[in-house]
């Protein structure tokens, strides 16, 4: 039964693993599945010609990092070296650690859930089998930032001349610092999934944790004891045997230090069988649907980020922000089109979170700068940035009632004045910077800012009706009413811009008239140009009866 | 005058007719239930009529109003409970009713249908549950309820008790035949034989986007 079991998880992992390497492949146009000469030619060629590009690039980064070292003074490189690997190791092995604690490591799709965690499969087989894959996803990036400070401490040790002779020699100080230091980085991260499955089966009890943040305080005291004196000079007199230790392992990775490169890799298998027993200790009890029913989410966001599905990650994101329930504290008798104000206000109270926090306080930050310096092209090129930041959430609302249109089609109020709101009810608060970051510039540095209020105010709300249009120009409406919503394109983000910059290029003009008109009635002539075109967008879009791909 | 009329309405995406040309007319207090194989066009036929998606010929007026011409009134006759109903993420059950009877003009007495009909359906418990929270049956029950909370001339439902239990069913029922009662013309796409058979004052057959009466199967509340 055991063996049985064991094959049909090999054979499973093995498919989706084999799915996955296959989707990865695709996208450099190679299918394994084709096993013509032709093909075999071009797998050799992929192979060469990234080997050559991942070589390059890790050379240019090497260089590039060695002129970074002189600025710590006299360490020695290989310390320097020592440290920075020390702490991507213990940062990720920290990521890996906490990933694994908050919910199961082991993660399961929809599929694996109903089909693979309904059965009695051994446990310790799925553990061990499921842990392969991601380690190696995770120690994929570790092996460049390795062989990346091999190739530093290389460039240290030739002179630039002599490195093509010294070639083979410069590729090992590379593969040397990836051979010793695989090994702890499995050992590292078994142990952290070990926590994390014991964390698992304790859930909802504090003692789950206990694992997690003794392993991440043995990591973080073992990092300081060489951090600490290598770079600032200052030492624990605890943690001097630790240092001792550490600081000959870790220079060993480089070929300095009294650990030969057999002595360092027999300490990190050793780490790795640790790793092995308490993974093999705490897996015995593993529940597989109990770990199914935390990572739902997780595999979802692992399928939609494959494929770019930003939107729908967002979406689940936002479900799992909200909870359970809600209670709406504020609740007026506004009907009509009021009530999508309302609704508006709900919805934007709920999302809100520290990136709008973070977009407001942007919004007053640029407006002040805009009152230091002033009405010039490279102002205008912030304010381009600025709308570009902007139009990344400000369009959400009216995607999202365009997705839901099955209600908001039959709702009786007109398309073009909710979809109105939807576009303008996101854009206030950024208005209210607007004025409190023009009016700080006028009390701050004494100029006449106060001048660009009507402009600004103005060109966000053509921007906005810009980006609106746009996203209706790229919708159909046939897949709007099956939940399917496009976002706008770039025509639409430099009509936005255009509308923000242009009445600021009209006020520098020198006119007889005063130029504060020229440059309110500009902004005043593109919102109305914005305006009506937003309408004419909603026209088309509400009695369009073209063909369409979509069929039902 | 007809609670709903349909004249010539038709549908082609690309080359593909997906519903041929067909006239209807629905009086205030009939019942209509539309029957046909999967695919075979009763939910293009409905979002026509709605113009959730705009018919390619046809017209279709709803209490007298042009649904092109009158939109804002001839929706305001109008309630469509589609077959997979969808919600806003942020918004709990309460506050999509209370969104959608506020859309309408409808706050009146709201606080007492909403409650009564929360009960009656057995989501008062749940009301600021979140509905992407709740489930098949529920969401369903909850779509429901948005197209019953506010006043209709024309009620249309796709396939209501595809996901409801026997109580939910019976509740429908009891409710559908209610709106009857108080006027209201009932368009309904049913795969079940039996409420068909219950509750049609007459049935339209759709096979391949053809629309085929049977005035034979009338019936007699």
């Amino acid at each position: 039964m055991s063996k049985q079991a064991r094959q049909a998880i090999n054979f499973l992992r093995g498919r989706q693993e084999y799915t996955d390497l296959r989707y990865w492949l695709s996208l450099v146009n190679y299918d394994p599945e084709e096993r013509s000469f032709s093909n075999q030619i071009y797998l050799v060629y992929l192979i060469i010609f990234f080997t050559f590009w991942f070589f390059i690039v890790l050379v240019y980064a090497a260089t590039s990092l060695l002129n970074f070292l002189p600025l710590f003074g006299p360490i020695p490189a290989d310390t320097l070296l020592a440290a920075l690997l020390l702490i991507s190791f213990l940062l990720f092995t920290l990521n890996t650690l906490y990933s694994s604690s908050i919910r199961s490591p082991l993660i399961f799709t929809d599929e694996q859930r109903y089909l693979l965690c309904q059965q009695p499969v051994p446990p310790r087989s799925l553990v061990f089998r499921w842990i392969v894959s991601p380690w190696l996803q995770n120690l994929l990036l570790f092996v460049l930032i390795c062989l990346m400070l091999g190739f530093t401490f290389g460039e240290l040790t030739f002179p630039p001349e002599e490195i093509s002779r010294y070639f083979f020699v410069y590729v090992w100080y590379g593969l040397r610092v990836v051979f010793l230091a695989a090994p702890f980085h499995l050992s590292a991260f078994i142990s952290s999934w070990a926590a994390g499955i014991y964390a698992l089966n304790r859930r909802g009890r504090l003692s789950a944790y206990f694992p997690s943040v003794i392993f991440a305080s043995i990591l973080i005291l073992a990092v300081v004891s060489f951090i600490a004196p290598a770079l600032f000079g200052f030492s624990l007199p605890v943690l001097r045997f630790v240092e001792s230790i550490l600081s000959n392992i870790l220079l060993s990775f480089f070929g300095t230090g009294s650990f030969s490169f057999a002595m360092t890799l027999s300490i990190g298998f050793g780490f790795v069988i640790i790793a092995v027993a308490l993974l093999r200790l705490v897996s015995g009890n593993f529940s597989p649907s109990k770990a199914a029913s935390e990572t739902e989410a997780a595999a979802l966001i692992a399928a939609y980020s494959k494929y770019g599905q930003l939107d729908a990650i967002k979406a689940l994101k936002k479900k799992n922000r909200l909870g359970l329930a809600g209670r709406s504290l504020f609740s007026p008798s506004w009907q009509n089109e009021k009530a999508f104000i309302w609704k508006a206000s709900l919805m934007t109270r709920r999302n809100f979170g520290f990136d709008d926090f973070w977009n407001y306080l942007v919004s007053f930050l640029l407006m002040l700068s805009f009152s230091f310096a002033g009405n010039t092209p490279l102002a205008w090129l912030g304010l381009a940035s600025w709308i570009w930041l902007l139009s990344r959430t400000s369009t959400d609302l009216f995607k999202q009632d365009l997705s839901l249109w099955q209600i908001t089609r039959q709702v009786p109020v007109p398309m073009k004045k909710w979809g109105a709101i939807d576009l303008l009810f996101p854009a206030l608060p950024h208005m209210t910077a607007v004025l409190l970051g023009l009016c700080a510039g006028m009390l701050l540095f004494k100029s006449g800012s106060w001048q660009f209020i009507p402009v600004l105010l103005l060109g966000l709300t053509s921007a906005q009706l810009q980006l609106g249009q746009d996203l209706l120009r790229k919708n159909q409406v046939e897949l709007v009413a099956a939940g399917s919503v496009q976002g706008f394109g770039l025509r639409g983000l430099l009509m936005g811009i255009l509308c923000l910059v242009l009445p600021l290029v009209a006020l520098l003009i020198e006119v007889e008239i005063f130029n504060l008109v020229l440059g309110t009635l500009t902004a005043l002539l593109l919102t109305w140009i914005s305006w009506r075109g937003f309408q004419r967008q909603v026209e088309r879009f509400s009695a369009e009866s073209k063909d369409s791909l979509f069929r039902i | 005058m007809p609670a709903l009329q349909i004249i010539n309405l038709s549908k082609k995406f690309k080359d593909f007719q997906a519903l041929f040309p067909f006239d209807l007319s629905q009086e205030a207090g009939e019942m209509v239930v539309l029957q046909g194989h999967n695919g075979s066009g009763k939910t293009t036929l409905l979002n026509c009529i709605s113009n959730l998606i705009p018919p390619t010929t046809g017209e279709v007026k709803v209490a007298g109003f042009d649904m092109q011409l009158q939109e804002r009134e001839a929706r305001k006759h109008l309630a469509f409970v589609p077959d997979v109903p969808r919600f806003f993420l942020e918004l709990t059950a309460w506050e999509h009713l209370r969104f959608i009877a506020a859309a309408n003009e409808s706050l009146e007495g709201f606080e007492q249908r909403a409650e009564k009909l929360l009960r009656d359906f057995n989501l008062w418990h749940v009301r600021d549950h979140f509905p992407h929270r709740f489930s098949r049956g529920m969401r369903l029950k909850l779509g429901l309820l948005l197209g019953l909370i506010r006043p209709s001339s024309v009620l249309m439902l796709d396939e209501p008790t595809s996901a409801l239990d026997q109580q939910g069913t019976r509740l429908l029922i009891e409710e559908l035949e209610r709106h009857k009662a108080q006027g209201s013309a009932i368009l309904l796409s049913s795969h079940d034989p039996a409420l068909a058979d219950r509750l049609a004052d007459r049935k339209i057959i759709l096979s391949e986007g053809h629309v085929r009466f049977e005035p034979d199967a009338n019936r007699q509340l």
